[in-house]
C-alpha cells in the first residue's frame, strides 16, 4: 500500500537479468572459444574508441595513460553508483502520520494515526476472537488511507469479525467527520501466533 | 483529490500483487558492490604501471588450467540461470495468495490461509469430522478440499463442497469448491 515505485523495481530486475545473462554468456563463450572472445573484445573496443574519437572527447593527462574508453567506463561507473544509491534511498515511501486534515474557521485540525489506532484497533483487540490488530496510514493517490490488519483466531467466525471491524469503522467515521478510505486486511497467522498462549487474561 | 473508488482500485491492485522490492534491493546492493570494486580495480590498473601486464598474465595462466575453465563455464551457466529468474521476476505479474473486494464502505483483503482455515473448520463442523482430517488448498480457480473420513461413515461430497464454498461466500468472496474423499478412512 506504500508508494514505492514498483515499475522501477521490476525495471531494475530486468536490467540486472539482462546484464547478468550477458556476463554469463561472455564467460562461457570466452572460456570455450577464446578466439571468439578475443575477436569480439577487439571489435567492441574498436567501436568504443571510434565513437569517442568522433565525439571529440578532450584528452586528459591521467597516470598510466589508459585508453579513453577506460575513463568513460569509470565515469559510467560513477553515474551508475549514484543512480543505485538514489534507488536504494527511495524505497518504502508513502507512510504518513496524519490521517485526517480539516480546515476550520479557527485553523487547521490534523488527526494523528494513533487516534485512529485507538478508535479502530483498540476495540477489535479486546474481542475474544481477535489475536492482533494493527493500523497504519499511507498516502494513496493524494489521499490518506488506513490499513487495518486483523489476525483472527483459528475457528473464529470471519463474518462476525468483519462485521465488528465495519462497526469500528462506522464509529471512526462518526468521530472523524471525514470519510477516510479504510482497507481491512485479514492476515494469516504466523508461527509466532501459534506459539502464543491460548489463554487471555482480561 | 481522487475518488474513493480510484483509491481502493490502486490499493487493491498493489495489495494483491507482489512488489518485488526485496529482490530489487538485494540486486541494487550487490550491483553497488560490484561497480565499486570494478572501479577500484580500474583505478588500481591506472595507478600501478605493471598491474595491467600482471593481471593479463595471471588471467592467461588461469585460463590455461582446464579445471579453472570448467569452473568458469559452470559459473557462467549459473549466472545465466539466475538472470532468467530475475527476468521472470520482472515480467511475471506476481499475484499474491490473497482475495480482495470492496464493500460499500471499506476495501477487504483476505489472505488465502485464513480462507482455507475457515473452509476446513466449516467442513469439519458440517460433516462431523475432526478439522485435522480436512485439508483445504486455495487455488486460483477455487478450493480443493481433501477429507479423510471416519471408517464406515459415508461423507457426502456435495455437502462438503457446499460447506467449503459457503464459508468463503460468507465474506462475499464467491468461489467454487471441489472435494475429494480419501479412499481409506481412519478410526475415530
Amino acid at each position: 500500500m506504500n508508494a514505492t515505485n514498483r515499475i522501477m523495481n521490476r525495471a531494475l530486475l530486468a536490467l540486472g537479468g539482462v546484464i547478468l545473462a550477458a556476463a554469463g554468456l561472455a564467460a562461457v563463450i570466452g572460456t570455450v572459444r577464446p578466439e571468439w572472445a578475443a575477436g569480439s573484445y577487439a571489435t567492441v573496443t574498436g567501436w568504443a574508441e571510434r565513437a569517442l574519437a568522433a565525439a571529440d572527447a578532450p584528452a586528459f593527462a591521467v597516470p598510466g595513460d589508459p585508453p579513453v574508453f577506460v575513463i568513460a567506463a569509470l565515469a559510467l561507473a560513477v553515474v551508475v553508483t549514484v543512480l543505485l544509491v538514489a534507488f536504494l534511498l527511495t524505497r518504502h515511501r508513502g507512510r504518513t502520520a496524519t490521517v485526517v486534515t480539516a480546515t476550520t474557521p479557527g485553523g487547521t485540525v490534523t488527526v494523528d494515526g494513533s487516534v485512529a489506532e485507538a478508535v479502530l484497533a483498540g476495540p477489535l483487540r479486546r474481542r475474544r476472537d481477535v489475536l492482533a490488530a494493527h493500523l497504519r496510514a499511507y498516502r494513496v493517490r493524494g489521499v490518506a488511507a488506513i490499513r487495518l490488519s486483523i489476525t483472527v483466531r483459528r475457528g473464529a467466525d470471519l463474518a462476525q469479525a468483519l462485521a465488528a471491524a465495519e462497526n469500528a469503522v462506522a464509529a471512526w467515521d462518526a468521530l472523524a467527520g471525514a470519510r477516510v478510505p479504510v482497507l481491512i486486511h485479514l492476515t494469516d497467522r504466523t508461527w509466532r501466533d501459534a506459539l502464543r498462549s491460548g489463554i487471555r487474561a482480561q | 483529490m481522487r475518488s474513493e473508488a480510484a483509491v481502493y482500485r490502486r490499493v487493491l491492485r498493489r495489495e494483491t500483487h507482489a512488489a518485488r522490492t526485496g529482490p530489487a534491493l538485494t540486486l541494487a546492493i550487490i550491483a553497488l558492490a560490484v561497480v565499486t570494486s570494478a572501479s577500484g580495480l580500474i583505478i588500481w590498473g591506472m595507478v600501478d604501471p605493471d598491474a595491467q601486464a600482471r593481471a593479463l598474465a595471471h588471467a592467461g595462466s588461469v585460463l590455461a588450467d582446464a579445471r579453472a575453465r570448467v569452473g568458469i563455464v559452470a559459473a557462467g551457466a549459473v549466472a545465466v540461470l539466475l538472470a532468467l529468474l530475475l527476468i521472470a521476476g520482472a515480467l511475471l505479474p506476481g499475484r499474491r495468495a490473497r482475495r480482495a473486494r470492496t464493500t460499500q464502505r471499506v476495501a477487504l483483503v483476505v489472505d488465502d490461509g485464513v480462507l482455507a482455515d475457515a473452509a476446513a473448520d466449516r467442513v469439519a463442523a458440517v460433516c462431523g469430522i475432526a478439522s485435522s482430517k480436512v485439508s483445504v488448498a486455495v487455488r486460483r480457480r477455487g478450493l480443493r478440499v481433501r477429507v479423510v473420513p471416519i471408517s464406515g461413515v459415508p461423507v457426502d461430497t456435495r455437502a462438503v463442497e457446499t460447506a467449503a464454498a459457503q464459508a468463503v461466500a460468507d465474506l462475499g468472496l464467491g468461489t467454487t469448491a471441489r472435494a475429494t474423499i480419501a479412499d481409506s478412512g481412519v478410526v475415530g
